[in-house]
C-alpha cells in the first residue's frame, strides 16, 4: 500500500512540474494558435543557464528562476516581434517554419556552446528527503513542484483575474473582434510568446536539478510537453494540470513496469497515436479556448 | 470616377466618415472596392445597399480598418486616418459591429463587456460597465455567465452594447439582422434607433433592404466598387423597387470577384422583390 | 470529425487557386530557369560525370543530386499540397533496410531491389499517410517528425534489422572510380525524371487538386476533390523516392545503420532546399537543392552535423521570414508588372485581421 501511495505522490509532484513545462505551449497555442516547436530547447537552454548561474555563481535554482523568467521573456518577446509576427500573419505554417529554424539553430548553438555532453544541477538537497506517513518525498522533488505550484499560480492568476489576462484570452478566442475593441493583437501576440518562453526557461531550470540534461534531450521536452496539451486540452492551466499529472502518473507507474530504453519508443508511440486521435480536433474551431 | 457626395448635412460640414477615391481588396490584383467615394454626415444613418460583391460590407471593413485601402483616403471627422489599424480606430471612437458571431464564448458577460471598454481607464470602465447594466437590465442577472451559453437575443444585445461601453461616436454595423428571427432583427433595428437618437453616426450594411431604407437618412447604392446612385430615401424612392430587382438579378457567375473571408454569401433581402414589406 | 463549413470565399479560393494554376499554364508561366538552362546543366553534369577523374567533387554532385531527387519528390506533397513533411528521413532509412535485407536473404545484388524498396516504402507511406494525413498544418509535421524518430529508435532494437549494430549489404564490383560514377549517374538520371515528373505533375489535374487542398481545404473537398486520395498519394509518392534514394544510398555505402541513417538531418535537409529555393514550382526544389547543398560543402565539412544543423537552421529562419516564396518567389517578384495575374500566389494584404478560425489563409509555407 505504502508503495502504491509513494508511486501515486511521486506522481503528482512530477505531475505538477510536466504541467510547468507544457503550460507555456499551452498558452501559445491557444492564444496564438502557433505550436511553438522551440519549447524543447527552449527548456534544455533554461537548465543549462540554471546549471551555469550554480556552478559558477553559487546561484541556487530556485533563485535562478527569478533571473531566468524577465531574461526569458525578453528573448521570447523580440523573436516574436522579429521574427514571428510577421509570417504567422500570412499563415501559420509559415511561422512554424520560422519556430522550426529557431529550434535547430538554438540546438545547434547551444550544442556548440555547452557540448551534447549530459548534465545535471547538484543542488544541497538533492539527495535528501522527508519521510510522511511512511512514504518518501525527496527534497528536491518537492522544492521544485512548489516552484511550479507558484508560477502556474501566477499566470492563473494573471490570465483569470486581470484584465490583462482576459484581453489576451480574447485575442484567442477572436482575435478580430479583439482588436476592434481597441486591444492591440500583435501587442498581444508579442506578450503571450514571451511569457510561454519565460515559463519553458523556468521549467528547464527545476528539471535541471531532477534529470540530467543535454542538448539532445530537447525532442524529448517537446514531445512531453505536447503530450501535456494532447491530454490536457486546450483549457488554460487547468487542463494542462490534468494532462501534467497524467503524464506524471504515468510515468511513475510506467518506470516500474518497463525497461528503460523501451520508454522512448512507447513515448513517441503514445505521441504519436494521441496525435491521431485528436486527429483534426486539434486546431479547430472546436477546440475549447483558454 | 465618381464626386464625392455630400450627406444631408450638406457640402461644407465635416463627414464622420469620408472614404476619399478608396481602392482595396482581399488580393493584391483584385480590388472589391474601385475608387469609392462617399460621405457619412455626422449624427446621422447612412446605408450602404447594393448587390453581393458590390463591395459593402468591404467598404465597412475599410472604415473599421480591418482592411487597408491601397489608394485613397479614409478621413474621421476630416482626420486622415487610412494608415490607422483596427484598434487605432476604436481608440479614436469608432465602434463596428461585425456580422455575425464576435462575442469571446469563454469570457463572462462581464469580462466581454469590461474589454469593451479596454481603451478606458479603470475608473470610467466601471462606471460605463455599470451603466450598461441599468440600460440592459438583462445582461446584469447574467453577469457571470460565458457569453456562449447566451441565447442568440441575448449574444445580439450584448454584442451591441460591448461597443457601447467606450462611447463611440461612430457605429459601423454590418448587417444587423442577418440570421436573426424578425422579432431579434426588429430588435436589433431599435437598438439602432436609440444609437442615432443620442446623436452617434450610423453606418450600416443591410441585405434587408427594408428595415434599412426606414431607418436611414441617407443611401448608397454601391455596384462594382463605386457609388453608383445616393441619395435621400425620398429622393431613391421611385428607383428603389427597380434597384432591388436589379440587384437580385445581378448574381452571376464570374461577374463577381472572390468574396472576404467569411461572407455569408448571397443572401435574400427580407421583403419581396419589389420592396412590399415580407408576408 | 466535421470541420466547420467554409463560407462562399474558401470555395471562392480553392477556385480561384485552381483558376490561376490553369492560366499559368495556358499563358505558359515561365520560370526563372527555363529549358535551355537546364539541358544544359545536365549536359555539362553527364559530360563532368563521365570524364572526371575529381572523386571528391563527383562526391559531393552526387549527394547534391540526391537532394535534388528527394527535395522535387517532397514538394509534391509539401510545396503543391501545402503539407510540411518532415519524414524523408524516415522512408529513406526503411527503404535502405529493405534493400539490405531483402538483397541478404534474396542473394541479389543491392540495386536490383531498388523496386522492393519503393514500394515497401509507398505501401508505408499510404499506411502511415492515411491516419497522419487527418491532422494539418504543425500537427502533421510533428508526427512525420515523431514517427521518424520512433522508427528509428524501433529498428535499434529489433532482431530482424540487427538492432544498433547495422547491416552490411554486398558492395558493388566495381572499381573506385566506376563505383562512383555509377550512383553519380543513377543520380543525374533519377533528378531528371523526377524533376520532370514533378514538373508534369504541376500541369496535371493532380496538381491542380493539390493547389486547391493547400488554399483551402475544406472548400475543395465541397468541390469534390477527392482530399484523402490526393494526398495519401501525394506522400507515399514522396515515401517511395525517399526509398529508393535510400536503397541507392544502401547500395552505395554497403554498410547501414539505425542513428546515421534515419538521421533527421535529412528530412532537415529536404525542408530546406524547398523553402529556400521556393516549393511551388517544380524550379525551385531544383534551385533550393542545388544552393543548400553546394554552399554547405562549400563552407562545411557536410549537412550533417552540429555546424551544418546551425547553418540550415538560419537559412530556414532566413527565408521563412524575408523571403517567402524562395528563389522563385523573389524572382518572380522582380519580375512581375502590375496586372500579372499569374505571377506567384494570392498575397492576402498585412492588414486583413480575420485570424479567426473561419479565415483559412492564402500563400502557405515556401
Amino acid at each position: 500500500m505504502t508503495v502504491t501511495l509513494q508511486v501515486v505522490v511521486t506522481g503528482i509532484l512530477l505531475g505538477l512540474i510536466y504541467t510547468l513545462i507544457g503550460a507555456g505551449l499551452t498558452i501559445v497555442l491557444g492564444v496564438l494558435r502557433i505550436v511553438n516547436l522551440a519549447q524543447g530547447i527552449l527548456v534544455i537552454i533554461g537548465s543549462f543557464v540554471a546549471f551555469d548561474l550554480f556552478t559558477q555563481w553559487g546561484i541556487d535554482p530556485v533563485l535562478a528562476v527569478l533571473i531566468i523568467i524577465p531574461v526569458f521573456f525578453a528573448a521570447g518577446a523580440l523573436a516574436e516581434r522579429v521574427l514571428i509576427r510577421v509570417p504567422a500573419r500570412e499563415s501559420p505554417d509559415r511561422a512554424m517554419l520560422v519556430l522550426f529554424g529557431l529550434l535547430i539553430v538554438a540546438e545547434a548553438a547551444a550544442t556548440l556552446a555547452w557540448t551534447s555532453d549530459s548534465r545535471s544541477i547538484a543542488v544541497g538537497y538533492a539527495n535528501q528527503s522527508l519521510t510522511v506517513g511512511g512514504v518518501v518525498i525527496p527534497t528536491d522533488y518537492l522544492v521544485m513542484a512548489g516552484v511550479a505550484v507558484v508560477l502556474l499560480g501566477l499566470t492563473e492568476f494573471l490570465l483569470y483575474r486581470t484584465l490583462l489576462g482576459k484581453a489576451l484570452r480574447a485575442v484567442g478566442q477572436d482575435r478580430q473582434s479583439a482588436e476592434i475593441l481597441g486591444i492591440d493583437s500583435a501587442a498581444m501576440a508579442t506578450l503571450v510568446f514571451g511569457l510561454g518562453t519565460a515559463l519553458a526557461g523556468a521549467a528547464g531550470a527545476a528539471l535541471g536539478v531532477l534529470f540530467p540534461f543535454s542538448t539532445q534531450l530537447d525532442t524529448q521536452w517537446l514531445a512531453y510537453s505536447f503530450i501535456v496539451v494532447l491530454i490536457g486540452g486546450l483549457g488554460g492551466i487547468r487542463s494542462s494540470l490534468v494532462g501534467g499529472l497524467a503524464l506524471g502518473l504515468g510515468q511513475s507507474v510506467f518506470s516500474q513496469l518497463l525497461p528503460l530504453d523501451i520508454v522512448p519508443v512507447v513515448v513517441y508511440g503514445m505521441l504519436a497515436a494521441a496525435l491521431v486521435i485528436r486527429g483534426g480536433g486539434l486546431g479547430q474551431a472546436r477546440m475549447r479556448r483558454i | 470616377m465618381s464626386e464625392p457626395f455630400a450627406g444631408p448635412a450638406g457640402g461644407d460640414a465635416v463627414a464622420a466618415i469620408r472614404l476619399d477615391h478608396v481602392v482595396a481588396g482581399y488580393y493584391a490584383d483584385q480590388p472589391v472596392l474601385q475608387d469609392l467615394c462617399l460621405d457619412c454626415a455626422p449624427g446621422r444613418v447612412t446605408a450602404l445597399l447594393g448587390p453581393n460583391g458590390a463591395g459593402k460590407s468591404t467598404a465597412l471593413k475599410v472604415m473599421a480598418g480591418l482592411l487597408r485601402a491601397s489608394a485613397g483616403r479614409v478621413l474621421l471627422f476630416g482626420r486622415d486616418v487610412t494608415r490607422l489599424t483596427a484598434h487605432e480606430l476604436a481608440r479614436a471612437g469608432v465602434a463596428f459591429l461585425p456580422q455575425g458571431r464576435s462575442l469571446f464564448p469563454e469570457l463572462t458577460v462581464e469580462d466581454n463587456l469590461e474589454l469593451g471598454g479596454w481603451v478606458l481607464d479603470r475608473g470610467r470602465r466601471r462606471l460605463a460597465v455599470q451603466a450598461m447594466y441599468d440600460r440592459y437590465p438583462d445582461l446584469r442577472a447574467s453577469r457571470r455567465v460565458p457569453a456562449g451559453r447566451l441565447s442568440g437575443g441575448q449574444q445580439r444585445l450584448l454584442e451591441i452594447s460591448r461597443a457601447l461601453v467606450a462611447d463611440p461616436k461612430v457605429v459601423v454595423v454590418d448587417e444587423p439582422s442577418v440570421g436573426l428571427s424578425p422579432i431579434l432583427a426588429e430588435r436589433s433595428y431599435q437598438e439602432l434607433r436609440r444609437l442615432k437618437q443620442e446623436g452617434r453616426t450610423v453606418v450600416l450594411v443591410d441585405q434587408n433592404v427594408r428595415p434599412a431604407v426606414a431607418l436611414a437618412d441617407y443611401i448608397c447604392s454601391l455596384r462594382g466598387g463605386r457609388v453608383e446612385r445616393a441619395g435621400t430615401p425620398g429622393e431613391l424612392a421611385t428607383d428603389l423597387s427597380g434597384l432591388v430587382r436589379e440587384w437580385l438579378g445581378v448574381e452571376q457567375a464570374g461577374t463577381a470577384p472572390p468574396g472576404p473571408p467569411g461572407d455569408a454569401g448571397p443572401a435574400m433581402p427580407a421583403g419581396a422583390p419589389d420592396g412590399r414589406p415580407a408576408r | 470529425m466535421r470541420m466547420p463549413a467554409p463560407g462562399i470565399a474558401g470555395i471562392g479560393r480553392a477556385g480561384e487557386g485552381m483558376r490561376l494554376l490553369r492560366l499559368a499554364r495556358e499563358r505558359g508561366a515561365r520560370p526563372p530557369v527555363g529549358w535551355g538552362a537546364f539541358a544544359a546543366g545536365v549536359v555539362a553534369l553527364g559530360l563532368f560525370g563521365a570524364t572526371t577523374t575529381q572523386l571528391g567533387t563527383l562526391r559531393i554532385w552526387t549527394i547534391v543530386l540526391m537532394y535534388v531527387v528527394l527535395t522535387e519528390a517532397w514538394t509534391v506533397l509539401g510545396g503543391y499540397g501545402g503539407y510540411l513533411n518532415f519524414g524523408m528521413a524516415m522512408f529513406f532509412g526503411i527503404g535502405a533496410y529493405t534493400t539490405a535485407i531483402v538483397s541478404g536473404h534474396a542473394g541479389i545484388p543491392p540495386l536490383a531491389a531498388l523496386p522492393a524498396a519503393g514500394a515497401v516504402a509507398a505501401i508505408l507511406g499510404v499506411g502511415i499517410g492515411i491516419p497522419s494525413l487527418r491532422l494539418r498544418g504543425a500537427y502533421f509535421a510533428i508526427v512525420t517528425f515523431v514517427l521518424t524518430l520512433a522508427i528509428e529508435q524501433l529498428v535499434s532494437v529489433l532482431g530482424v534489422t540487427n538492432g544498433a549494430l547495422g547491416l552490411y549489404l554486398k558492395p558493388p564490383a566495381l572499381g573506385l572510380r566506376a563505383g562512383d560514377q555509377l550512383f553519380f549517374f543513377i543520380f543525374l538520371g533519377g533528378a531528371v525524371a523526377v524533376t520532370l515528373g514533378v514538373r508534369q505533375i504541376g500541369r496535371s489535374r493532380f496538381g491542380s487538386s493539390l493547389v486547391a487542398i493547400r488554399e483551402d481545404e475544406d472548400a475543395a473537398e465541397i468541390l469534390g476533390v477527392p482530399t484523402t486520395r490526393v494526398k495519401t498519394a501525394a506522400f507515399a509518392f514522396a515515401a517511395c523516392v525517399a526509398g529508393m534514394t535510400g536503397c541507392v544510398y544502401a547500395a552505395q555505402l554497403y554498410y547501414i545503420e539505425p542513428v546515421s541513417t534515419f538521421d533527421f538531418s535529412l528530412s532537415l535537409n529536404v525542408v530546406v532546399a524547398a523553402i529556400v529555393g521556393g516549393s511551388q514550382i517544380w524550379v525551385g526544389p531544383l534551385l533550393g537543392a542545388l544552393v543548400t547543398q553546394l554552399l554547405s560543402q562549400e563552407f562545411l565539412s557536410s549537412t550533417h552535423g552540429v555546424e551544418g544543423n546551425l547553418m540550415l537552421g538560419a537559412l530556414l529562419v532566413i527565408f521563412a521570414r524575408f523571403v517567402p516564396g524562395g528563389i522563385v518567389g523573389f524572382a518572380r517578384r522582380r519580375r512581375r508588372t502590375p496586372g500579372d495575374e499569374t505571377a506567384g500566389t494570392a498575397v492576402v494584404p498585412d492588414r486583413v485581421e480575420g485570424v479567426g478560425e473561419d479565415a483559412a489563409s492564402s500563400a502557405k509555407a515556401g
